[in-house]
C-alpha cells in the first residue's frame, strides 16, 4: 500500500512529465518510480536496478 | 507507521534481571521518572540498541561491552545482556526484535527478527531492521533533548555533519528516489551510448565519430568506476577517522572522570570528618543510656519513697510550725502574736499537745533526710529524654555512613571506567597524529572526487556533442536502440526536474507543518511562525516576516521539536519518539505546551524525565487522557535500578 509520501512523489513526477516531458509514456515513468521505491524496501543494489529499467524500456518499447 | 508493543530488557546498565515496559495502547504519552545515574540513557539505549546495535553517550558512542550489568557480572549471574523489542508495522504485522550480547563470543553480538510469525535468516534480520527504521533516521525518533541543538547548525553551517543531517531529512521526505531513478536511467543511457558507437563504427562514413563516441563513453565509464572506488576510500577513511576521534573523545572522558574522581574523593573526606563529628555526638549521649534502661523502675522506687516522704515531712512541717508558735507565745505575755487574744493555760496546753503529737524523732529525721536525698537523686534519673537524642544522633551517623558508603561506590564506578577507557597519554599524542594525517587525505580525496565529478561532466558533455554531430547519419540506428537512446535521456532530464519540484514543495510543507507545531507550543506571542532555508535550517519570524535574531536554547529546543514533529508526519516509518530529559531546556508553560502538543509530535512518546524536570499536577492536566503510564526507575543501589509501575 502506498504511503501518502509516495503518492505525493508520484504526484509531482505526473505532474512535470504533462508539463514537460508528455512525450514520455505515463506508465513507463511511474513503473520506475515505483522500482525504486521497492528497491529501497528491498534493499536491492543499483546495478540489479538498472537492469530492471533497461528491461522496461526495451519492453515498453517493444510493445508500442 | 511503527507502533511500540513492549520492550524487555535483562542485565542491560543498571538493569539487573529482567525488567520490562508494556506499551498497552497504540497511542499516547509513557513518563519514566528517575534521578541523575538511575539509568534514563541506559533506558533510551535499550531501545537504540534493540533496532540499531548501538550504544551512545553524551560525547559518542559507547563500547557495548560496558553495558552488561555489573551487579550480575560480578555476582556471576550474568555474562551479557539481552533487549527484546516487540512492535507492530502498519498496525497489523508483528515484528519481535531481540539482541544480545555476550561477552567473549566471537561476534559478542547476535540479532534473532521475528516477522508475523517466522523468524528470519541472520543476514534477513539485519537489511529487515534496517528497512524498517534505517540507523541514519534514527536521530528523529530515539535522542536525547540536547541533541536538539544540532538543527541549529542547518541554518548557516556546512560540513559533513550538516550534509549528514540534510541527507537524513530528504530521505524521510523520500527524495534519494527520485535521485536513484536519475541515477539509474543515467546508467541506462550510457547503455544505450555505447550500443550506438558500436553501430557508428561499422560504417566508414561515420566509423571515426563512433570510435570518438565509445572512447568518450569508455573514459565516462573509467571515471564512474574511479569515482565509485575514491567514494568506498573516502566511507572507510571517515570510518577510521571516527575510531581515532572516538578514541579521543575517550580520552576527554577520561579527563572528566579524572576530575569527577577527585571531587568524589574530596567529598569522601569531608564525609569521614562528618562520620566522626556524628560518632562523637553519640558517643556523648551514650553515658546516659543506662537511664533509659533504668528508667522505669527508677519511677516505681521513686512513687514508693514518696509515699514514705509524704506523711513524715507533713508531720516534720506541722512540728516545726507549732514550735514556732510556742516560742512567740513565750515571748507573748500571755496575748497571741497572731490574733491579739488573751490565751489561758488550757488553750496554751492544747498547743503544746498538739506539738507533742505532729513532732518527729530524731530517728524519723534523720530518715526523712536520707529519703528526700535518695528521691533527689532518682528525681534526676528520670527527668529529660536521653532516648530521643540517642535515637536523633544515631539516625544522623547512619545517613552519613550511608552517604560515605554510595560515595565509595562511585568512586570504585569510576575507577572502573577509568581502567575501561584504558588510554595513555602517549596514545593520545599518537591518535592526534593520526588524526591529523586522517583530516589531510579526507580533504584530498574530497577534492580528488570533486575533481572527477567536473570531469566526468566535461565528457557528459563531450558525447552529447559528438552524439549530436551524428544525429543525421545516413546508416539508421536499430529502432530499439533508438528508443532506449530518447527514453533514457528524457528520463533522465524527467527525474531531475522532478526531484528539484518536489524538494522545493516538500520544503514548503515542512515549513508550514513546522510551523503549525511551533505555534502550538511557543508562549512568545510575537513570534508568529517559522521560515525556511535551502537547508532545511528553520527561523522564527515575527508578524512582518521578520527573522528574529540569536534565539534563546529554549527556542532552539521549541523549533527543533517542531521540525521532528513535521518530518514524522511526512515519514512513512512514523513512528514512536523516545527522549531522555525532554524538558531541560523549557520553562514551565512551554513545557505545558510542548507535552499538550506531543500527541501531533509522535503517536507514542516515551519520556524519560529527572525528578522536578515538570509539575507532575500541570504534565497531568495538559497530556489528560493522552498520558497512558508513568514510571519510577527505582533505585536499588548505586548500580542497580528497576523499572517500577508509579
Amino acid at each position: 500500500m502506498a504511503t501518502n509520501r509516495e503518492m505525493k512523489l508520484f504526484d509531482v513526477l505526473e505532474e512535470v512529465r504533462e508539463k514537460e516531458f508528455s512525450d514520455l509514456p505515463a506508465t513507463l515513468v511511474r513503473e520506475i518510480l515505483a522500482i525504486h521505491v521497492d528497491a529501497v524496501r528491498d534493499g536491492a543494489t543499483l546495478s540489479e536496478t538498472r537492469k530492471r529499467i533497461e528491461a522496461n524500456i526495451r519492453e515498453h518499447g517493444a510493445s508500442e | 507507521m511503527i507502533e511500540f508493543r513492549r520492550i524487555e530488557i535483562e542485565n542491560f546498565g543498571p538493569y539487573r534481571g529482567i525488567n520490562h515496559i508494556d506499551f498497552s495502547s497504540r497511542t499516547g504519552v509513557w513518563v519514566a521518572y528517575g534521578a541523575n545515574g538511575r539509568g534514563k540513557t541506559s533506558l533510551l539505549n535499550a531501545f537504540r540498541y534493540a533496532l540499531y546495535g548501538r550504544v551512545e553517550g553524551r560525547v559518542g558512542p559507547i563500547p557495548v561491552d560496558r553495558m552488561v550489568n555489573e551487579i550480575a557480572r560480578e555476582a556471576g549471574e550474568a555474562t551479557g545482556f539481552r533487549v527484546t523489542l516487540d512492535f507492530t508495522l502498519g498496525g497489523t504485522e508483528e515484528w519481535e526484535v531481540t539482541r544480545t550480547y555476550e561477552m567473549g563470543r566471537s561476534p559478542g553480538e547476535a540479532l534473532r527478527v521475528s516477522k508475523a510469525g517466522y523468524v528470519l535468516s541472520r543476514e534477513a534480520a539485519q537489511e529487515a531492521v534496517a528497512a524498517v527504521a534505517p540507523p541514519e533516521l534514527s536521530g528523529f525518533f530515539l535522542f536525547d533533548a540536547e541533541d536538539l541543538r544540532k538543527y541549529e547548525m542547518l541554518l548557516d553551517q556546512d560540513g559533513d555533519a550538516v550534509a549528514n543531517l540534510r541527507a537524513a531529512i530528504e530521505r524521510v521526505l523520500g527524495i534519494p528516489f527520485l535521485m536513484r531513478a536519475s541515477a539509474s536511467v543515467s546508467e541506462v543511457n550510457d547503455q544505450a551510448m555505447k550500443l550506438i558507437a558500436e553501430h557508428l563504427k561499422k560504417d566508414n562514413h561515420t566509423r571515426a565519430a563512433g570510435e570518438s563516441l565509445a572512447e568518450a563513453q569508455g573514459i565516462k565509464t573509467q571515471l564512474l568506476e574511479e569515482r565509485q572506488k575514491e567514494r568506498s576510500a573516502l566511507i572507510q577513511l571517515q570510518e577510521r577517522l571516527t575510531r581515532v576521534e572516538e578514541d579521543l573523545r575517550q580520552h576527554q572522558v577520561s579527563a572528566r572522570v579524572v576530575a569527577k574522581l577527585e571531587s568524589e574523593r574530596a567529598l569522601l573526606d569531608q564525609l569521614k570528618g562528618q562520620m566522626r563529628t556524628a560518632t562523637d555526638d553519640l558517643k556523648e549521649v551514650t553515658p546516659a543510656l543506662w537511664k533509659v534502661v533504668l528508667r522505669s523502675s527508677c519511677e516505681r522506687v521513686l512513687a514508693a519513697l514518696e509515699s514514705q516522704i509524704s506523711p513524715l515531712r507533713a508531720r516534720a512541717d506541722a512540728a516545726t510550725a507549732s514550735r514556732h508558735l510556742l516560742q512567740k507565745l513565750e515571748e507573748s505575755d500571755e496575748v497571741c502574736p497572731y490574733c491579739t487574744q488573751g490565751l489561758d493555760a488550757e488553750r496554751e496546753r492544747a498547743v503544746r499537745d498538739l506539738l507533742i503529737a505532729t513532732d518527729i524523732s530524731a530517728e524519723e529525721r534523720a530518715s526523712l533526710g536520707r529519703l528526700e536525698a535518695d528521691a533527689k537523686i532518682l528525681g534526676a534519673m528520670t527527668r529529660g529524654e536521653p532516648s530521643k537524642v540517642l535515637a536523633e544522633r544515631a539516625r544522623r551517623l547512619d545517613e552519613k555512613r550511608l552517604d560515605y558508603r554510595e560515595c565509595q561506590e562511585r568512586i570504585d564506578e569510576l575507577n572502573e571506567q577509568l581502567e575501561a577507557i584504558g588510554i595513555t597519554e602517549a596514545e593520545v599524542n599518537s591518535r592526534n597524529r593520526e588524526r591529523n594525517d586522517l583530516i589531510i587525505q579526507e580533504s584530498n580525496l574530497k577534492k580528488r572526487i570533486d575533481e572527477i565529478e567536473e570531469r566526468i561532466q566535461g565528457q557528459e558533455a563531450a558525447i552529447t556533442k559528438l552524439r549530436k554531430k551524428v544525429q543525421n547519419a545516413p546508416n539508421p540506428l536499430d529502432p530499439a536502440v533508438a528508443e532506449l537512446e530518447r527514453i533514457s535521456q528524457g528520463l533522465k532530464s524527467l527525474f531531475n526536474k522532478t526531484a528539484e519540484t518536489y524538494r522545493e514543495r516538500m520544503r514548503k510543507e515542512v515549513e508550514v507543518k513546522a510551523g503549525e507545531i511551533f505555534l502550538a507550543i511557543r508562549t512568545e506571542e510575537e513570534y508568529k511562525g517559522l521560515r525556511i532555508n535551502d537547508g532545511y535550517g528553520l527561523s522564527i519570524v515575527d508578524e512582518a516576516g521578520k527573522e528574529i535574531p540569536n534565539r534563546s536554547a529554549g527556542y532552539e529546543h521549541l523549533v527543533a521539536l517542531a521540525l521532528l514533529g513535521a518530518l514524522q508526519s511526512f515519514s512513512p516509518n512514523r513512528g514512536p519518539i523516545v527522549v531522555d530529559s525532554p524538558f531541560g531546556r523549557l520553562d514551565p508553560l512551554n513545557t505545558e505546551r510542548v507535552m499538550k502538543a506531543l500527541p501531533e509530535i509522535a503517536n507514542q512518546a516515551v519520556l524519560l524525565v529527572f525528578e522536578g524536570e515538570f509539575d507532575r499536577d500541570v504534565a497531568v492536566r495538559a497530556l489528560q487522557e493522552h498520558l497512558v503510564e508513568e514510571m519510577q526507575l527505582k533505585r536499588i543501589s548505586a548500580r542497580e535500578t528497576e523499572i517500577a509501575k508509579r
